[in-house]
């Protein structure tokens, strides 16, 4: 008991300001000021936030996928590249961890808006003048989902790297293994905790971005945090929102549970 | 015989490496050229700093600029104390209690911010606590704690690692438990804590989803600023800022390099 009055603070910051807000949104969708109708079932029924489910999770798996393979290159060369490049890698691809968001999803806008660099490269190839609309588009959207996971992943990739010893790499050489079976029979395996665990941090952060959606999507795109916050401020049924944040929160959590015992069986 | 095959492959890695760096580094080389550039669009012709005067001279945001500090740092103080706390205090549990607790307390790191954020705003309105510094201090040091807690304990666990038997000393020369704290871990712990506190400062103050819905009128922060200017109004004064934010995060690159150099986990 007197070890407990370390915890107490945390403790008594998590209950107020985090247990009892989520028991407030469960409250919320389970029909507080209107007994008669209870939102939490509403969600269920809805064949649009049905779909607005739907596309969340397969932009969310794409770009999970996308940034799992990007990482794992980008934490390979981290670990065992020439000493610049390592260098280098560690510099561009933890810097996005440290900017603002906001600012990276706005350097993107440059880069695919109708005056930007690819565009301008397409209408000079092509001779396009129309340009592409690359802006507003789900694949805008996942773009800016890999970038902002491409950190997560390098970082947590190259940690479990970091455990492989070069004595073992060279033993393996020595005995005459391939450079596709030392990744294979090697990297890959002691390397598969740093790939679930981003798999597993990316993928929960693709589901829950807000700001990705609403300004590279430009409203074209429906995520469900999107739809959350459109029924908080414009909307204003908070009873709904509740319901879709419970039923979020829900099936992440079984999504998670199935995504993991998947890859188990895969990798093994 | 397989010797000439390996090179070639990582090679091919390492290249495929820096195409995607490339790629990342793209949209933040834009920004930079964006904002010293004389047009709004990607078309560089002169070169001005007359944007970055205009931000200076503009109040609204250096009150931007100000309240964002004030909330990051109060933040990020708090989150280092209560997280080396909550880590300290941890330390003396079991093994397998302490794995099961850590676990349960940073579960707020794995929800959905956006649920957090809609949970913590139905809760503050129905308060009437919203739109302050307080406020927003205490929405994000939800998510900004746990993060503290972990690196707290990650740092603890390799100190007690590496110099096993200084507490169990200093513990049987009768030293108080303030004593071991301020005389034993602090000074040993001081550059850990200084990067947790960098840490915390730069995710709290690059926070932009709780604060959308917390912030209003009287505290509008950075994130605000450029989400509504991104959202509604692109101006090259966006680019000004975003191109500060830039330059302050590879400030705090360079200085984690630097710190994390004397480091103990290293």
């Amino acid at each position: 008991m007197k070890n407990l009055k370390f915890l107490l603070p945390y403790i008594i910051i998590y209950s107020i300001l985090f247990l009892l807000p989520v028991s407030l949104i469960v409250y919320y969708s389970l029909g507080s000021n209107d007994v008669s109708h209870i939102y939490f079932f509403d969600v269920i029924k809805s064949n649009l936030i049905r779909e607005v489910f739907f596309n969340t999770l397969l932009y969310s798996i794409i770009a999970t996928f996308i940034t799992s393979l990007l990482g794992w290159i980008l934490g390979f060369t981290m670990v065992f590249g020439s000493s610049r490049i390592k260098t280098f890698t560690s510099f561009i691809g933890i810097l996005p961890l440290l900017v603002n968001p906001l600012v990276i999803i706005y350097g993107w806008m440059l880069v695919l808006s109708n005056g930007g660099w690819v565009n301008n490269i397409v209408k000079a190839i092509f001779g396009n003048t129309a340009g592409l609309q690359m802006l507003y588009t789900p694949q805008a959207v996942i773009i800016g989902m890999v970038y902002l996971g491409i950190p997560y992943m390098t970082l947590s990739i190259a940690l479990s790297m970091l455990e492989i010893k070069t004595t073992i790499l060279s033993a393996a050489k020595t005995m005459g293994a391939s450079f596709i079976q030392i990744i294979t029979k090697i990297i890959l395996p002691i390397s598969k905790e740093g790939i679930y665990t981003g798999i597993f941090f990316v993928f929960v952060i693709s589901v829950g971005y807000y700001i990705i959606p609403s300004l590279l999507g430009g409203g074209k795109v429906d995520f469900i945090s999107t739809l959350i916050e459109q029924n908080v401020n414009k909307v204003l049924n908070w009873p709904l929102a509740s319901a879709i944040s419970i039923w979020m929160l829900v099936s992440m959590i079984l999504m998670f549970l199935i995504v993991k015992n998947i890859l188990i069986k895969v990798f093994r | 015989m397989n010797e000439p095959v390996i090179p070639n492959i990582k090679k091919v890695i390492s290249l495929l490496s820096i195409l995607i760096l490339m790629i990342i580094s793209l949209p933040l080389i834009s920004i930079v050229l964006i904002s010293i550039s004389d047009s709004q669009y990607l078309v560089v012709n002169k070169f001005t700093f007359r944007w970055y005067l205009d931000v200076f001279a503009s109040s609204s945001w250096i009150t931007a600029g100000f309240n964002s500090a004030i909330v990051a740092l109060i933040t990020s103080l708090l989150a280092v104390l209560v997280g080396f706390m909550t880590a300290d205090g941890l330390m003396k549990f079991k093994l397998q209690i302490r794995n099961g607790v850590l676990q349960l307390f940073i579960i707020p790191l794995i929800t959905p911010v956006i649920i957090f954020a809609v949970a913590i705003f139905l809760l503050f309105s129905y308060l009437h606590f919203l739109d302050n510094v307080l406020a927003l201090v205490f929405s994000q040091i939800v998510i900004i704690i746990p993060i503290s807690i972990s690196l707290c304990y990650i740092s603890l666990i390799k100190f007690i690692e590496t110099n096993p038997n200084v507490i169990h000393a200093s513990k049987t020369m009768g030293a108080k438990y303030h004593e071991i704290l301020f005389i034993v871990l602090f000074p040993n712990l001081k550059i850990n804590l200084l990067l947790i506190f960098i840490i915390c400062f730069m995710f709290s103050i690059n926070e932009s989803v709780i604060t959308q819905f917390i912030s209003d009128t009287n505290t509008v922060t950075l994130s605000k600023k450029i989400f509504e200017g991104v959202k509604y109004d692109i101006n090259p004064e966006i680019a000004v800022i975003s191109s500060l934010s830039i330059l302050l995060s590879i400030i705090v690159y360079v200085v984690i390099r630097k710190i994390s150099g004397k480091i103990i986990w290293k």
